[in-house]
C-alpha cells in the first residue's frame, strides 16, 4: 500500500454518484473516502510508517469501520485535540464494510446520509489538519 | 538576516498588497508553528471539484513563490506550498468564511490557526434566547479583589433589590468565588469542570439541577445560587480541567470554546431562573476571559489596579480591535459599547490623585476602542467617542475603596467582621454603577 491519498478524488466523486442517484456505489465511496481522509491526516500527525518508511505499518490496513476507531484514539492527543472536536464523538461507518461491493441489494436512505456525513466530517479534519500546519 | 514572527507577516501582507491583482481570494493563513502560506483561487466561488487557479495564474505561482518564500525565512515551509491553489482544500469558502477570518483587503482574509486566544476576536454568539442580564468581573492579574467585589454585589442585589442572583465560578485554573460563597459541606454536587466533560460525550441532560447550591450570603427576599469549579462528587479536578477547553463542532460548525460556555449558561438560566447572573472570569488573557468578555453579551467589569503590568496587558488585549476600520465598524460593537473599567483596592491616602492618574491612563490605554468624530465608518449615533475626563466612558474609572478590614474578609464564614457602613464606603460608588449599567437600578 503506497502512501497516497486521493481523499478529495474519492470524495467528491461519492457526492457526484450520490448526486446522479447511483447511492450503492456513492455509499461505499464514501467510506474509502473517508478513510483516505484520515489516513492522510493522521500522517501528518506522525501515524507510524513501517520498517522500510515508506508505508504504513500493517495494523492500520483498515478500511473505515475500525480505521476511524483508531483515527478517534491517535487524536486523543495534544496536537489532535482541536480535531477530535471536529471528528465528533460518534461512529457513523460502523456498519459500512468494503465487502457491501459485492451486495446486490440498495443501501438504505439513513445509512447513505449517514456514510455521507461521517466522510464530509472525515475531509474536514483534512482540511483542519491542513490549516493547522500538520500537512502541507 | 533571520526574519522574525511579525516581520514574515509584515512581508506576507506587502506581497499580496504588491501584487493586488493576483488572485481572486487570497486566504492568507498562520498555522500552529506561525508558518504561513497563501491558497489562492481565481473563482469567487470555488466550486469543490474544479481548480482554482487557471493557467496563466499557475504559471504566476511559479514565477512569484521563490521571492515570497525567501521573503519569509524560517516562517515558509518551501516554495511548493508557500503559494497554492486553494482546491487543495476540500472547502476553501468555508476557510474563507471563518469566524476567525479577517479582512485585510476586498481580495484577502487572513486566517489565524494558533491553540487558544481564538475567541477574543469572535463576535457575540448569535441567536440568545430571551434572558437576564449579565455582567463579567474580569481581572488581568489575582489579587485585585475581584471576587470580593462579586460577593458584596450578589448581596446587594439580593437584599437591597430582591433579585434571584446566578453566580458562574469561570477562573477555573484559580476557583475562587465558588469556596468564598458557599462553606465547603455545603457544595453541589458537581461544578463547572463536570458539565464540561459531561458534555464531550453528550451527557448534560438535567446536570444544571446538580451544579448549584444557595450561598447563606443570601439575605432579603433575594437568593443567591452559586455554580462553583468543582463540587462534592467532582473527585479529582486536574483530569477534567486538562478536558475543558477543547472547543466543539455542531453540524459542521465550529461551536468553539466560546460557544460551550454559552450553552452552559443558558442551561443554568433555563434551570435557575435567575434575575440576573455574575461571571467570574479568568485572570489573564486566555480563551475564558475572552468568552466571558466577548461572545456572551455581558457586561464586561474590567479591573484595574494602577501599574504598568495592567496597562501593558489590557494595552494587548485592546491592540487587535485597532485593525481595520471594516473590522470595527459593527462586529464589535457591542462588546465596545459593554465595557467598564473598575479602579480595585484605591488605597486610603491620596485617593484623589491615585484615581486621577488611573483614569489617566486608562484613558491611554483604551482609546484605541474609541472612534474618532471623524469615523465616517458609522452612522453618528453608533459613535463611542468620549473625551479622557467624560464620567460615562467606559475607561473612566468606579473606584472600590480598600481597606483593612475587608482584605482577609471571609464573608460566608465570618460575614459580621465587616459592617454595613464599611461596605458601603468601599464599595457603595462600584455598587450603583455596576447595578445602573445592568438596568437594574
Amino acid at each position: 500500500m503506497a502512501l497516497t491519498f486521493p481523499a478529495l478524488r474519492h470524495f467528491r466523486d461519492a457526492s457526484l454518484l450520490e448526486a446522479r442517484g447511483r447511492r450503492e456505489n456513492a455509499d461505499q465511496l464514501y467510506g474509502l473516502a473517508a478513510e483516505c481522509a484520515l489516513k492522510e491526516a493522521m500522517s501528518g500527525l506522525g501515524l507510524p510508517l513501517d520498517a522500510g518508511g515508506i508505508d504504513l505499518e500493517r495494523r492500520y490496513y483498515h478500511h473505515v469501520e475500525l480505521f476511524w476507531d483508531t483515527a478517534t484514539a491517535f487524536l486523543s492527543g495534544r496536537p489532535g485535540a482541536s480535531l477530535l472536536a471536529v471528528l465528533g464523538g460518534d461512529r457513523p461507518f460502523a456498519d459500512w464494510h468494503v465487502d457491501q461491493r459485492y451486495r446486490l441489494a440498495p443501501v438504505a436512505p439513513a445509512a447513505l446520509a449517514r456514510h455521507a456525513d461521517g466522510a464530509a466530517r472525515a475531509v474536514r479534519v483534512l482540511d483542519a489538519a491542513r490549516l493547522q500546519g500538520h500537512l502541507l | 538576516m533571520t526574519v522574525r514572527f511579525h516581520e514574515a507577516l509584515a512581508n506576507a501582507q506587502a506581497f499580496l498588497a504588491q501584487h493586488a491583482g493576483f488572485g481572486a481570494r487570497r486566504l492568507l493563513v498562520r498555522d500552529l508553528k506561525g508558518r504561513l502560506r497563501v491558497f489562492l483561487t481565481d473563482k469567487v466561488d470555488l466550486a469543490t471539484w474544479t481548480r482554482g487557479l487557471n493557467q496563466q495564474s499557475r504559471q504566476e505561482r511559479d514565477r512569484l513563490a521563490p521571492a515570497l518564500h525567501a521573503s519569509l525565512g524560517a516562517w515558509s515551509y518551501n516554495e511548493a506550498v508557500v503559494l497554492q491553489d486553494a482546491a487543495v482544500l476540500a472547502d476553501f469558502n468555508a476557510a474563507w468564511d471563518d469566524p476567525d477570518a479577517r479582512p485585510l483587503d476586498a481580495t484577502t482574509h487572513f486566517l489565524e490557526r494558533g491553540v487558544i486566544g481564538a475567541d477574543w476576536l469572535r463576535t457575540p454568539l448569535p441567536n440568545r434566547p430571551p434572558a437576564p442580564p449579565r455582567a463579567t468581573l474580569f481581572g488581568l492579574k489575582g489579587g485585585v479583589g475581584r471576587s470580593t467585589a462579586l460577593a458584596v454585589w450578589a448581596r446587594f442585589l439580593s437584599e437591597n433589590k430582591g433579585l434571584r442572583v446566578l453566580v458562574v465560578d469561570l477562573d477555573l485554573d484559580a476557583p475562587g468565588v465558588g469556596s468564598m460563597l458557599l462553606p465547603s459541606a455545603d457544595h453541589p454536587d458537581f461544578g463547572v469542570v463536570d458539565w464540561f466533560v459531561e458534555r464531550a460525550v453528550g451527557q448534560t441532560d438535567g446536570l444544571a439541577a446538580d451544579l448549584a447550591a444557595t450561598s447563606p450570603l443570601t439575605a432579603g427576599d433575594g437568593q443567591i445560587t452559586v455554580v462553583p469549579a468543582a463540587g462534592l462528587k467532582t473527585g479529582l479536578y486536574l483530569p477534567k480541567l486538562a478536558r475543558v477547553y477543547q472547543g466543539d463542532h455542531i453540524n459542521g460548525a465550529d461551536v468553539g470554546f466560546g460557544g460551550l460556555v454559552a450553552e452552559l449558561v443558558d442551561d443554568l438560566e433555563a434551570h435557575w431562573q435567575p434575575d440576573v447572573v455574575l461571571l467570574d472570569s479568568r485572570s489573564g488573557l486566555h480563551d475564558v476571559g475572552a468568552v466571558a468578555l466577548t461572545r456572551l453579551h455581558a457586561l464586561g467589569l474590567l479591573f484595574a489596579v494602577d501599574t504598568p503590568q495592567t496597562w501593558a496587558g489590557y494595552a494587548h488585549l485592546v491592540a487587535p480591535w485597532r485593525d481595520a476600520a471594516m473590522w470595527r465598524s459593527d462586529r464589535l460593537l457591542p462588546v465596545r459599547r459593554n465595557l467598564q473599567v473598575v479602579a480595585g483596592q484605591v488605597p486610603e491616602r491620596d485617593r484623589d490623585r491615585y484615581l486621577a492618574r488611573l483614569r489617566a491612563n486608562a484613558y491611554d490605554t483604551f482609546l484605541p476602542l474609541y472612534d474618532e468624530e471623524a469615523d465616517a465608518v458609522l452612522a453618528a449615533p453608533d459613535l463611542l467617542a468620549f473625551g479622557p475626563d467624560d464620567e460615562a466612558a467606559p475607561h473612566y474609572a468606579t473606584p472600590i475603596y480598600w481597606s483593612a478590614v475587608l482584605a482577609d474578609w471571609d464573608p460566608v464564614h465570618r460575614p459580621d467582621a465587616v459592617t454595613a457602613e464599611q461596605i458601603e464606603g468601599a464599595f457603595g460608588s462600584f455598587l450603583e454603577r455596576a447595578t445602573e449599567l445592568l438596568g437594574l437600578s
